[in-house]
């Protein structure tokens, strides 16, 4: 076994490392929240390719030349150098916190591949939020293994800037959103562009997710301002300044058992935080103007009752399209980064089904759909909706009036 | 246009500019653009004579003693981030003014407190070395060291030498574990 020191370098075939091998990072976190990410870069070190990230949510890449598999705390990339395309030149392996902490708090940590470990700990860091650990790169053809250990205080959002990779921008509305964090900004970027896309949250210790937020907004600062009304109306081509956007949250649920619901304004039907369904509809917003937009709260901490969630929103009324209400579904769950879906198709189908989130082994795994779905003939949008996703529920027209 | 050197490469900078009579020793890096603990890299010169060795610790020319006590090497003084494009650190030399006895100048760049930061060339790049004729601002050589460093923590970059009445330069880029101590040594400076 050889000990790299910060800087230190060598060929992977000296390592024992040949065709399909392990490196294996052990983070002792202290109670932190540390992610490790694998960044393949082009031959300029930019992340060219969003694909070549490998990290919780997208655990392996196009190729199958670098695959992530995570427990107890040690994060396993099982790496083939000669599955990667010519275009990758090299796979940044970072460690990033998200919340709290910096990594002077690191415990004994280590990074191993082949007869090679690097050792580091909080002793050789100061305030970063995300370090580089190390790193597997190509020069003169062959590959190499550099021990790096040095970070960024801005995180991965510095680190994702360093390598050239997409930030997002923050809601253009001013939305009462939760302010994600500069790094849960810019993961959720990455994850969450493609329809598709899953975030798997692993259960944590013996914890449950805690009170997780859907969270419905749309434009209400158009409906103030007397000049946003004038052009509203020219939209609506509606007479009545009162008549607002009507959005609708809500919900189809699969229980652990089997039986299925739905949570939703519509029928009054606003289910229970602590008995089943374990979500709770709170409140309509029937025109936008409540600062807060409407909230779906999921018992995360009873999670294990339930086995699948499809949430969906609707235009009930005073809007022609999905363009013009601006709006946000923001999937909040404590300590993670909010998955944000943004309603900016300019269909007119009336109901969106937004995310599935279903419990995958104890994990909580959210996926983007992004469907639109509208009435066809005498079969309304909700049955369509149902009988795509398989819930079984039965419906008739409902009115919330 | 400057020449080009790769390691182990020399060229005579007396016949690349006949008139030339100063020069100016420019040298680069960039630590990696992190953030934590800062780079500090330190320029030094070593005038030996013929048997590798200083004559005196006078002949030793580094940031507590920025110029030689036959005035012909100056140090232009300390950088102590790297920080900025260009010369991070510099030395001028009247090649005139260079004793007889002094045969070669070689010139090394040390990390400062690399044991304690941890710190050493694996986490430097773009370290480069260039020669500047003083009088008309033009680059004659210039040396990359593009090597994929590692565990050194003291780098001898380059050395200016005579050979056969001529000033040559020559492109080295051989690392030392050690640091700057262990450089000294090497080139006879008493080291307390």
């Amino acid at each position: 076994m050889t000990d790299f020191a910060r800087g230190q370098k060598g060929k992977l075939s000296d390592m024992g490392c040949m065709g399909a091998f392990p490196i294996v990072l052990n983070i002792a976190a202290q109670g932190m929240d540390v992610d490790i990410s694998c960044f393949g870069l082009d031959a300029n070190d930019q992340l060219s390719d969003d694909r070549y990230m490998v990290f919780f949510n997208q655990k392996s890449c196009p190729g199958g030349g670098v695959a992530l598999a995570i427990a107890n705390g040690q994060s396993t990339f099982t790496v083939d150098v000669s599955c990667l395309p010519d275009s990758i030149y090299k796979l940044v392996f970072a460690a990033s916190i998200g919340g709290e902490g910096t990594m002077r708090k690191l415990g004994p940590s280590s990074m191993r591949l082949g007869s090679t470990t690097f050792m580091f700990s909080g002793a050789d860091f100061q305030d970063e939020k995300a370090v580089i650990v190390g790193e597997v790169y190509k020069r003169n053809g062959q590959w190499r293994f550099g021990a790096v250990g040095q970070g960024y205080n801005g995180g991965l959002s510095a680190l994702l800037k360093h390598f050239g990779g997409t930030e997002a921008v923050s809601p253009s509305i001013p939305v009462s959103l939760p302010a994600p964090e500069a790094t849960n900004v810019s993961r959720s970027k990455i994850t969450l562009e493609k329809r598709g896309d899953k975030v798997s949250l692993e259960k944590t210790g013996g914890r449950g997710f805690g009170r997780i937020r859907v969270n419905l907004n749309w434009n209400q600062e158009s409906l103030p301002a007397v000049e946003a009304k004038g052009l509203f109306n020219k939209i609506l081509g509606k007479g009545q300044p009162s008549q607002g956007i009507d959005l609708d949250l809500g919900c189809f649920f699969e229980l652990g058992d089997g039986s299925p619901g739905g949570v939703q304004a519509l029928g009054n039907t606003w289910g229970s935080f602590d008995r089943p369904p374990f979500i709770h509809l709170a409140g309509d917003d029937r025109s936008g103007s409540n600062v807060g937009g409407e909230d779906l709260f999921i018992n995360g901490d009873r999670f294990d009752q339930i086995k699948r969630i499809l949430i969906f929103t609707f235009i009930y009324n005073g809007a022609p399209n999905w363009a013009v209400t601006n709006g946000v579904v923001t999937i909040d769950v404590p300590g993670r980064a909010p998955v944000e879906v943004r309603l900016d198709n300019g269909t007119d189908a009336p109901m969106c089904a937004i995310a599935m989130i279903e419990n995958a082994g104890g994990n909580l795994q959210v996926t983007k759909l992004v469907e639109y779905f509208r009435q066809a003939g005498s079969t309304s949008a909700h049955k369509l909706l149902n009988d795509r996703f398989g819930f079984g529920l039965r419906f008739s027209a409902g009115s919330k009036d | 246009m400057a020449i080009s050197l790769s390691k182990g490469g020399n060229v005579s900078l007396s016949k690349t500019d006949p008139a030339l009579k100063k020069i100016l020793l420019g040298l680069g890096w960039d630590a990696r653009a992190t953030n934590g603990a800062d780079f500090d890299l330190d320029a030094s010169a070593f005038l030996v004579g013929e048997n590798g060795k200083v004559s005196s610790d006078a002949d030793f020319i580094f940031y507590n003693q920025l110029v030689s006590s036959c005035r012909s090497v100056e140090h232009t003084g300390d950088n102590r981030t790297g920080a900025g494009e260009g010369d991070d650190e510099a030395l001028k030399i009247n090649l005139e003014k260079v004793p007889a006895h002094v045969r070669r100048i070689v010139v090394c760049v040390t990390i400062h407190d690399a044991g304690a930061r941890r710190q050493n060339f694996g986490q430097v790049c773009d370290a480069f070395m260039r020669i500047v004729n003083l009088d008309n601002d033009i680059e004659l050589a210039r040396f990359d060291l593009s090597e994929d460093y590692s565990t050194e923590t003291a780098m001898i970059f380059g050395e200016i030498y005579r050979h056969n009445g001529e000033w040559k330069f020559k492109a080295v880029g051989q690392g030392f574990a050690g640091g700057l101590d262990a450089m000294c040594r090497q080139f006879g400076v008493d080291v307390v």
